[in-house]
């Protein structure tokens, strides 16, 4: 038996992947136990923040609680998301030219006939509904980032045919980006001369302002997810975007 | 055990599935493929929970953006073949030559 023993054994004492199994196993069990013992805890004291919305939904201007808290109640929490939206699409953008049109049409030789027939049928229903969704979000679920994602898909359906072209760092994309944004922080910051404090809606203009914000952030929000999306496309009529503006630094 | 509860249990049996199967699977594109089918399940978990703002926003968003974004990205880093043995792997005698090769 000793014979097989190594004696002078210099490796690590323990298995890392054993280690790292077991830390993994304990930290998970952790989780669950404190997971279970909260939820067994809590009878009666899980009703959150509901009944205090519902109390206040008169003074929001709007009626469906969720946009009430994302747009009036806890309105610089949105603001700052917008905010982060707007970096990662800084981050991201392309260093192009910005001289070029923000829009442009470009006539395809070779043209795909069902892709083409599905992007007349669905996009304008997409964005129908999109409008929709934005309108209802006053008062049923919706709201401006479902807006904004859904026109971000349609126009992800319309990139699909090299056909459109969009120039992201053209003066009009690039106002569009930061319109809501600046909307919103010029609301809010007129809002302190107003009412005395930041993003508290005036009772009689709150929906009105809430819709104005949110059609703003419906337009920066598809324009920045379907700057992300064209990032990864590696388009082969790069005439909008020529590839010599690329190395003028 | 009501209707309801058997498609709640297969709900969340087939998320955790589909979730295994996204990160697990050998094929790249298998796995964005799953997991844009775990954001559509996951959109109707929060419709069953109550959530549809939640819902509406993970449909979109987490199946429909996330979606198209992990393929063209998939696209732009995947080695791109050559004709021939593109036109090999839509045949289905080769398929599983998909499956093996990790992309």
């Amino acid at each position: 038996m000793f014979n097989t023993l190594n004696i002078e054994y210099d490796s690590p004492a323990v298995d890392k992947s054993a280690l790292s199994l077991i830390a993994s196993v304990l930290v998970a069990g952790f989780l669950l136990a404190v997971t279970i013992t909260i939820v067994l805890s809590d009878k009666g004291h899980n009703t959150g923040l509901a009944p205090l919305i519902t109390q206040n939904i008169e003074l929001s201007g709007v009626t469906n609680p969720v946009t009430a808290v994302l747009l009036n109640f806890r309105a610089y929490d949105t603001l700052l998301e917008i905010a982060v939206l707007l970096v990662v699409v800084l981050a991201i953008l392309p260093t192009r030219d910005h001289h070029a049109p923000f829009f442009k049409r470009i006539v395809v030789s070779k043209k795909n006939l069902v892709l083409s027939a599905l992007q007349r049928w669905i996009a304008p229903a997409v964005v129908v509904f999109a409008g929709y969704l934005l309108w209802a979000g006053a008062h049923q679920p919706g709201g401006a980032f479902q807006a904004g994602a859904l026109l971000a898909g349609a126009s992800v359906l319309m990139f699909q045919s090299d056909t459109y072209q969009v120039n992201y760092t053209s003066l009009m994309a690039r106002v569009l980006l930061v319109l809501s944004l600046v909307v919103f922080i010029t609301i809010g910051t007129a809002l302190i001369y107003f009412e005395g404090s930041l993003l508290t809606y005036p009772l009689a203009f709150s929906g009105l302002l809430i819709l104005l914000i949110e059609t703003c952030a419906t337009v920066s929000i598809t324009l920045a997810l379907a700057s992300l999306y064209s990032s990864f496309i590696v388009s082969e009529n790069t005439s909008v975007t020529d590839n010599k503006h690329r190395t003028i630094k | 055990m009501s209707l309801v509860m058997i498609f709640d249990a297969l709900l969340i049996f087939s998320m955790f599935t589909l979730g295994w199967m996204s990160i697990f699977s050998l094929s790249l594109f298998r796995c964005i493929v799953f997991f844009v089918c775990l954001g559509l399940l996951a959109a109707i978990a929060w419709g069953r929970l109550g959530a549809f703002d939640v819902a509406i926003a993970e449909a979109a968003i987490g199946a429909g953006i996330t979606g198209a974004l992990l393929l063209a990205a998939w696209n732009r880093i995947r080695p791109h073949r050559t004709k021939a043995i593109e036109l090999n792997v839509t045949n289905a005698k080769t398929s599983q030559k998909d499956t093996t090769e990790h992309v």
